[in-house]
């Protein structure tokens, strides 16, 4: 279901009605997790299943967790990551990796789902679990909460497209405690969704129909180069609006619901340096990544010079693979994570120094930095617009 | 004091009136479209109503399937193709289904013509248009094609059913629903619940149901306007000269005026021919399509749009090999499509300035295949 359609609109409208027609938490959650198995019927219905399956496997794993003694929860920290990331590849690559080819539509095994309907939000919901498992681990939270809690979780709607990612307990919370809908909430969800409309409809589609013109193979293995070059800049500016456009109204419809979701852009075109840019651009991933990826490595290798320029390569690199498993988002995790190692190191070895402190507060020296963020942006975003890896290298050589 | 002056909290009441006055709003705004509405039902029968643009890629073909007087409809001449009969590139009364009631006329026949085209379009775009056949009947149904498309080992596309064509594959009758569940096509329940709600907006929102044309109208494109304003850059000296030239289809130059000097074609221009044999899985439509014409006992006639091979020489587009790998491909694809019942009209000889680029034509070209079709309609049509 699209979130600019009709049938979204009406669809939510009839939602957030009947979730506070309900006379009690547990009701109005009832009302919020059917109306998610609803949504999913428009697309595929069983893929609800997958969802509840997905919750209910973080929810044993997360009991399982807390009735070993700290010292032993690593091994079922392991296998709940093992397990989340399982259904990930079952359902987006298993097919893949058996000879399925998307392009044809030909070689598809029987006993593998096909990865061209793989349920929406599926890596939403994988990193969402790892995130409440991991938290119990390192003892951010201490209770993994009731079944029905994690079924609800996973089953709200609103983020289940483009995120943003939220956090169990955040999420629970607020859901059990909202107890009335404010009329301040409803003009500030309407605002929102509707700023969040204007972006999609009349900036983000018109750019994305340039971009994506020029970004085609044909153009970028013989069109103009300098055609690509703006397409390739204008992807990026379209990639902002269209999933910020998106945030906007995903934050305005949880609103509705009585539910913060965590922002997912600030002013990402603002950035100095490329550790600026990765705290405005796609907050909720990054700040994930950043959790539970980077600070793990970084305390456990900060003994060693190098061990956060270290951490933030390999977090990068997960972060671009998180965008699928392809030499593409490879690359791009890669480029950007030596982009930040290379800026921990600078921040190490020179920031501190009168030079590097007289420069930070230079306009030249800001601006010099954003420069350098547009170049990298603008050309390895580019990656997320051409079909393969080859397509953007060829382009790249000419 | 200081709690007075800032913002006021929102109450119930003060939202149902912001609620009230954004209603009355759209309603005055969709009494002024009026007289846009009646502009485009004017155009509906003569050919020079297209589908909008970019977005609602059925919407054209909804308002004259299901708008349009059932004694206008049941004798109308449906065209239905790609950006070729659409008109890209041509004015609304130059494209072919225009060029077409203009003939017709001129012979005395008063039969409408429906531009029912899209750009991007193709025979798998045609289904929903042949399945709202089956409650309202067209006189006849005319379907482009380009047997290049048909060649096995081009990239497949997996069907997808859009919004705008869940109403008319709705309107499909009992053997044509047998016929589209058979193809995985017929919608389920949740997207007749979209239907119905497309439909509700459609019937009581003006503006929602000439969006296209207004939204996106006919020359009204982003890459339009970008190439409009390159070409004017390059004639006022500020890009080089060869940016005065076209790359797409969106002018109306002929393709040797067009593509001279240092003007060098998108690459997008190339038509790849793997093999000489005809792909099953892009055949599939058009065995659909006759089905669904047959079980709405509507006449169709698929014609083969022309192919500049002249264009693909001169910017070695295509190798020979290609050239005459197509040839194969080509008598095959007519023979198949023969055998299975359906009536195939050739391209018409095209005078070199007749196109555009590789397949695109000029308003001269558009004039050469409406004269191939009216008389067609007028001699030989049932």
């Amino acid at each position: 279901m699209n979130l600019l359609s009709w049938t979204f609109l009406a669809f939510s409208a009839g939602s957030v009605a009947l979730y506070w027609a309900m006379p009690s938490p547990r009701l109005r959650q009832a009302a919020l997790a059917g109306v998610t198995v609803g949504w999913f019927a428009f697309g595929v219905w069983w893929h609800a299943l997958v969802a509840v399956a997905m919750a209910t496997t973080t929810w044993l794993l997360g009991r399982w967790m807390l009735s070993r003694p700290e010292e032993r929860r690593g091994p079922v920290l392991a296998v709940g990551v093992a397990a989340l990331v399982g259904y990930f590849v079952l359902f987006r690559y298993l097919a893949l990796w058996t000879g399925f080819d998307p392009a044809a539509g030909t070689g598809l095994r029987w006993w593998t789902p096909n990865p061209l309907l793989a349920p929406l939000g599926l890596s939403f919901m994988m990193f969402e679990g790892i995130a409440h498992l991991a938290d119990l681990y390192l003892g951010r939270s201490e209770a993994t909460g009731s079944w029905w809690s994690h079924v609800v979780f996973a089953l709200f709607f609103p983020t289940r497209v483009i995120g943003p990612m939220r956090r169990y307990e955040d999420f629970t919370e607020q859901v059990n405690a909202t107890t009335r809908l404010d009329p301040d909430d409803v003009a500030w969800a309407a605002r929102r969704v509707l700023w969040g409309v204007a972006k999609k409809a009349l900036v983000a589609n018109p750019l994305g129909a340039f971009a994506l013109f020029n970004l085609q193979p044909g153009l970028l293995a013989g069109g103009s180069r300098a055609l690509v070059l703006a397409g390739a800049a204008t992807y990026w500016v379209y990639l902002y609006f269209d999933l910020s456009g998106y945030s906007d109204i995903v934050i305005g419809l949880s609103r509705l619901f009585g539910v913060r979701v965590p922002e997912n852009f600030q002013r990402p075109y603002l950035a100095v340096n490329i550790s600026d840019y990765w705290q405005r651009w796609h907050i909720s991933l990054s700040a994930w990544v950043r959790d539970y990826v980077f600070n793990p490595l970084a305390i456990r290798w900060r003994g060693w010079a190098y061990g956060a320029p270290m951490a933030s390569f390999s977090s990068m690199v997960i972060l671009g693979l998180w965008h699928g498993l392809e030499l593409k988002y490879l690359i791009f995790g890669v480029w950007h994570g030596l982009l930040l190692a290379s800026y921990q190191v600078y921040r190490q070895l020179f920031a501190k120094k009168p030079l590097g402190k007289r420069l930070a507060k230079s306009k030249a020296w800001s601006l010099a930095g954003w420069c350098f963020v547009v170049v990298n942006a603008v050309l390895s975003h580019m990656l997320f617009a051409v079909p393969t890896a080859e397509a953007w290298w060829q382009w790249v050589k000419r | 004091m200081a709690e007075a002056a800032t913002t006021p909290r929102w109450t119930w009441l003060r939202l149902a009136r912001v609620a009230a006055v954004t209603l009355a709003a759209l309603v005055v705004t969709d009494l002024a479209l009026a007289p846009v509405e009646r502009r485009l039902d004017a155009r509906m029968a003569d050919g020079a109503l297209r589908n909008a643009p970019g977005i609602a890629a059925a919407d054209g073909s909804r308002r004259m399937m299901f708008d349009a007087p059932e004694e206008v409809r049941r004798g109308a001449v449906g065209i239905a193709g790609s950006s070729i009969s659409y008109g890209a590139g041509v004015a609304d009364d130059e494209s072919i289904p225009a060029q077409t009631a203009v003939r017709l006329r001129r012979a005395g026949d008063r039969r409408a013509v429906f531009n029912l085209s899209q750009a991007g379009g193709g025979p798998r775009d045609v289904i929903p248009v042949a399945a709202a056949m089956g409650t309202r009947p067209l006189r006849m149904l005319m379907v482009e094609f380009q047997p290049a498309n048909f060649v096995r080992g081009l990239p497949y596309t997996p069907d997808e059913v859009g919004q705008d064509e869940l109403p008319l594959l709705l309107a499909a009758n009992e053997e044509q629903r047998r016929l589209l569940a058979r193809a995985g096509m017929l919608p389920g329940f949740p997207r007749r619940v979209e239907d119905a709600l497309a439909a509700v907006a459609t019937r009581s929102w003006r503006a929602y149901r000439i969006r296209g044309h207004l939204w996106v109208d006919d020359q009204f494109q982003p890459m339009h306007v970008a190439w409009t304003l390159r070409r004017a850059a390059a004639s006022a000296g500020v890009l080089p000269a060869r940016f005065r030239g076209q790359s797409t289809n969106v002018g109306r130059l002929p393709w040797r005026i067009a593509y001279r000097g240092q003007q060098v074609p998108s690459a997008l221009q190339r038509m790849i021919v793997p093999t000489t044999e005809v792909g099953d899985v892009a055949y599939r439509p058009l065995t659909l399509l006759a089905g669904l014409a047959r079980a709405a006992h509507v006449p169709l006639v698929f014609y083969e749009s022309p192919l500049n091979y002249s264009f693909q020489r001169e910017f070695r587009m295509m190798s020979e090999e290609e050239i005459g790998r197509l040839a194969v491909a080509r008598a095959r694809l007519f023979a198949r499509m023969r055998a299975d019942g359906m009536v195939v009209l050739e391209a018409p000889l095209m005078p070199d300035d007749g196109y555009l680029d590789r397949a695109h034509l000029t308003p001269l070209g558009c004039q050469v295949v409406a004269d191939h079709l009216a008389r067609y309609l007028l001699t030989a049509a049932p």
